[in-house]
């Protein structure tokens, strides 16, 4: 189901309802347990097995960590080998295979098409993080045991962060569904912004620009100009789409009572890579800072060569996360390798430039970088990038100039009123009611300039 | 026994003051918006479009959307039959447009055409729902003459649902929502870049166009995106099971009681100029709607076989370009030079 079609509308309004008629947490629980299972198998109702059987695997690992403690690497071994072997196979056998054909190919050995083609579960790389890092949580006696298996498989199965995350820590989420909830009106007014301004970033920003982006990324040889603006507007794209889904997500979840965590902080603002990372996908990024980065070793390499290695590996491993194709780890290496290079030049996320023009500076290499690298993420594979740059240069058409200039029109046109407020955002505390009235003309636009619901969040692929 | 929730820290009282103080101040913005946005239909209104074809008076008039725009050549269809010919197209439009603009516009003019051809493809004939809302309901809307019972009971609220099109037909901010975003990058290509660009009038449009068109994509990339973009469960049902809740029967008994000539144009396909094999189901429905068609005094060009076409004759999409427009064109003439009743005008 999609936060952006009607029958989300109306689950979310049925759902909602009976979740505060029910008075008990308990029930509260079940219901809303009843409600993500029906929502993440809308479509496909075996994925549902899928969830219950990564929630069931870690929450018997986890209690079988708190009976046996002497044996807690045996268990943490069997429930990190069960929930990567899950998303090893859903999400990467295809990959494999593909590779291990074309490999083939070029040594002259003809392997078989595979019989079948795996179904990539929607979210599966959301949810099977969250249970991981619960139980590594446990594993280190960070977070206790649940016992509780109805709280527990709420936790993993969250509808609003199921699909796209954020992906919520046990630490933050799991007491939540823990403590009895009241009706808070403070919180229930507090979803509207959210909600508007989610919407207004994926029904009309992101998805006016989508059709544009995708025949960009389909043109046999674009002219430079065209390329650039193609990868600018994706950056501005998945940027909207993503954090507009994030958005959604923790407004829907304010109206049941609950909190999620931010997962982006005008990351194109960011002055160098470092800080990019701290703003962007944050929950994703935390989680390959404290359960993969810091454990490979992480700033305490001893040699500039570690420090590169781990920092490869580490944004290697997150491009991988993100998809099963080249194009994915190449973008992570090469974020992996740039923020290596700007961290040992000084220009880490704490990094304060003296004056304006160096921030200027700072700012416009850290978005070419982050947003030309995006054009790698988007590039259909790797091989149409490398033809398209290698034909770019040079082969400027009046038309392509034309179009490039149109999509930055549209760019500007679709993301001022989301631009203005920002402004009245930061204008808020001495002008609350100019906010109050933008929000509602955001609203208005939404109306006026929203697409049909339906087409799919960007990050549902990963 | 757990407690039931506690009371808010936030009174109810301030909380509802609060919220009604939200929902006056968004009812003067969007009232404030809703004033300033016209509301305009792409294939004009009706008073319009009645006036135009009784100045035109035309022996035969076309309907259908862009496809019958691009693919046939109005004055040299008329060249080629000695007679009048008009259009009345509208982009995007489907059974539901069509049905009206027969009905309303065509059928009624004075004197009455000769003959109305209808443009459509696959299975739009017998899907009424089809192209219902966004600007294609602002596009209905202004076709319709009083409250069209018969179109909101087979087409606008089996598809959008009673409540959705109430919503659709009140709340002026949504129902032009498609028009106002094809105006706006209108504005932006032809009235923004182009002047910043020093291109001549249309520059924008024509360069955005040209950069992104079929020709220019790669034909792999562009096969997978259109197959993603298309359900490949989609199969032609029955003809039989459709045809008696479509717009189709309307449509005959109008232009039997004028009397006005109805002939049906099914317009040619890229994946059959491709040599792509036509579903059997599709084929199957084809030979009934002819049949059904035939018996009641209306005929099915079927211009995806009639005319053998290339994929060089086709421009974007299904769109035809000069050379398959030419060659649509030189064989809609001689198939309707033997279909144009006698003018007794």
């Amino acid at each position: 189901m999609i936060f952006t079609t009607a029958e989300f509308a109306a689950f979310f309004a049925v759902v909602a309802t009976l979740f505060w008629a029910l008075r008990r947490r308990t029930w509260q629980n079940a219901w809303l347990l009843a409600a993500s299972y029906v929502f993440y198998g809308w479509v496909h109702p075996w994925f549902c097995v899928l969830l219950a059987g990564s929630t069931l695997l870690d929450w018997s690992a986890t209690l079988a960590m708190t009976r046996w403690p002497g044996r807690k690497n045996v268990f943490l071994a069997c429930s990190l080998t069960g929930q990567l072997g899950l998303l090893a196979f859903f999400k990467y056998s295809g990959f494999l295979v593909d590779n291990a054909r074309a490999l083939g190919e070029k040594i002259g050995l003809h392997l078989p098409e595979p019989a079948l083609r795996v179904v990539l579960p929607v979210g599966i790389s959301f949810y099977t993080f969250q249970t991981m890092s619960y139980t590594i949580d446990v594993w280190r006696g960070r977070v206790a045991a649940r016992r509780n298996l109805l709280d527990f498989a709420a936790f993993v199965s969250f509808f609003p962060q199921l699909v796209s995350g954020p992906i919520e820590r046990a630490g933050a989420l799991l007491p939540q569904m823990e403590r009895p909830r009241a009706w808070d009106w403070e919180r229930f007014l507090s979803a509207w912004p959210l909600l508007v301004t989610g919407y207004y970033k994926k029904l009309v920003f992101a998805d006016s620009i989508a059709g544009v982006v995708d025949r960009v990324f389909m043109v046999r040889e674009p002219s430079l100009a065209l390329l650039a603006a193609g990868g600018l507007a994706f950056a501005l794209q998945i940027y909207a789409d993503f954090s507009g889904y994030t958005d959604m997500a923790r407004g829907f979840a304010k109206l049941l009572g609950f909190e999620l965590m931010e997962n982006f902080r005008t990351p194109y603002l960011a002055l160098t890579l470092a800080d990019f990372w701290r703003r962007w996908h944050i929950s994703l990024s935390t989680w390959i800072r404290d359960y993969l980065y810091i454990p490979l070793g992480g700033s305490r390499a001893k040699t500039a060569l570690g420090s590169l290695a781990i920092m490869l590996a580490t944004m290697g491993l997150s491009g991988l996360w993100h998809g099963a194709a080249w194009n994915f780890v190449v973008w992570g290496l090469a974020h992996g390798l740039l923020l290596w290079v700007t961290r040992r030049l000084g220009f880490d996320a704490g990094w304060r430039p003296r004056t304006a023009w160096r921030a200027l500076l700072g700012w416009a290499a850290t978005f070419a970088c982050a947003a030309g690298l995006f054009t790698v993420f988007r590039a259909p594979d790797l091989g149409w990038l490398a033809h398209a740059l290698a034909t770019s240069i040079g082969r400027e058409r009046p038309a392509d100039a034309a179009a490039a200039a149109v999509i930055v029109a549209l760019l500007a046109a679709y993301g001022l009123p989301w631009a203005v407020h920002f402004g009245c955002e930061k204008l808020a505390p001495r002008a609350p009611w100019l906010l109050a009235a933008w929000r509602w003309v955001l609203f208005g636009l939404l109306l006026l300039l929203a697409h049909e619901g339906g087409r799919a969040f960007i990050y549902f692929q990963f | 026994m757990e407690p039931s929730n506690p009371t808010s820290p936030l009174p109810a009282a301030r909380a509802l003051r609060r919220l009604g103080a939200q929902l006056l101040l968004g009812a003067l913005v969007l009232g404030g918006m809703t004033a300033l946005v016209p509301r305009r239909a792409d294939g004009g209104d009706l008073p319009s479009e009645r006036a135009r074809l009784a100045a035109a008076r035309p022996d035969l008039v076309l309907i259908g959307n862009s496809l019958v725009r691009q693919d046939v050549d109005d004055d040299a269809l008329a060249g080629r039959l000695g007679v009048r010919v008009a259009k009345l197209t509208v982009d995007g439009a489907q059974s539901a447009w069509w049905y009206l603009a027969l009905k309303n516009v065509a059928a009624p003019a004075e004197p009455p055409p000769r003959l109305v051809a209808i443009g459509f493809q696959d299975l739009a004939l017998t899907e009424p729902g089809r192209a219902t809302a966004g600007i294609d309901l602002t596009n209905v809307r202004a076709f319709m003459d009083g409250g069209e019972p018969l179109l909101r009971e087979r087409a606008l609220e089996p598809a959008l649902g009673a409540p959705l099109l109430f919503a659709l037909e009140h709340v002026r901010l949504w129902t032009v929502r498609e028009s106002a975003r094809t105006y706006l990058e209108q504005i932006l290509r032809d009235h923004v870049v182009a002047p910043l660009l020093g291109l001549p009038e249309g520059g924008g449009s024509r360069g955005f166009a040209a950069a992104l068109s079929n020709a220019r994509m790669d034909r792999a990339l562009l096969a997978a995106y259109q197959t993603r973009a298309t359900n490949p469960e989609d199969d032609a049902p029955e003809f039989e099971r459709g045809v008696d809740a479509s717009l189709l029967p309307a449509m005959v008994d109008v232009a039997r009681a004028r009397p006005v000539r109805l002939v049906f144009l099914r317009m040619p396909r890229l994946s059959d100029a491709r040599g792509r094999p036509e579903r059997p189901a599709l084929t199957r429905y084809v030979e009934r709607l002819a049949a059904w068609l035939a018996a009641r005094d209306a005929t099915l060009i079927d211009l995806t076989r009639e005319v053998p076409l290339e994929p060089a004759d086709f421009d974007a999409g299904d769109h035809l370009g000069p050379s398959g427009a030419a060659k649509v064109t030189a064989h809609l003439a001689e198939r309707l030079r033997a279909l144009l009743p006698a003018d007794r005008r």
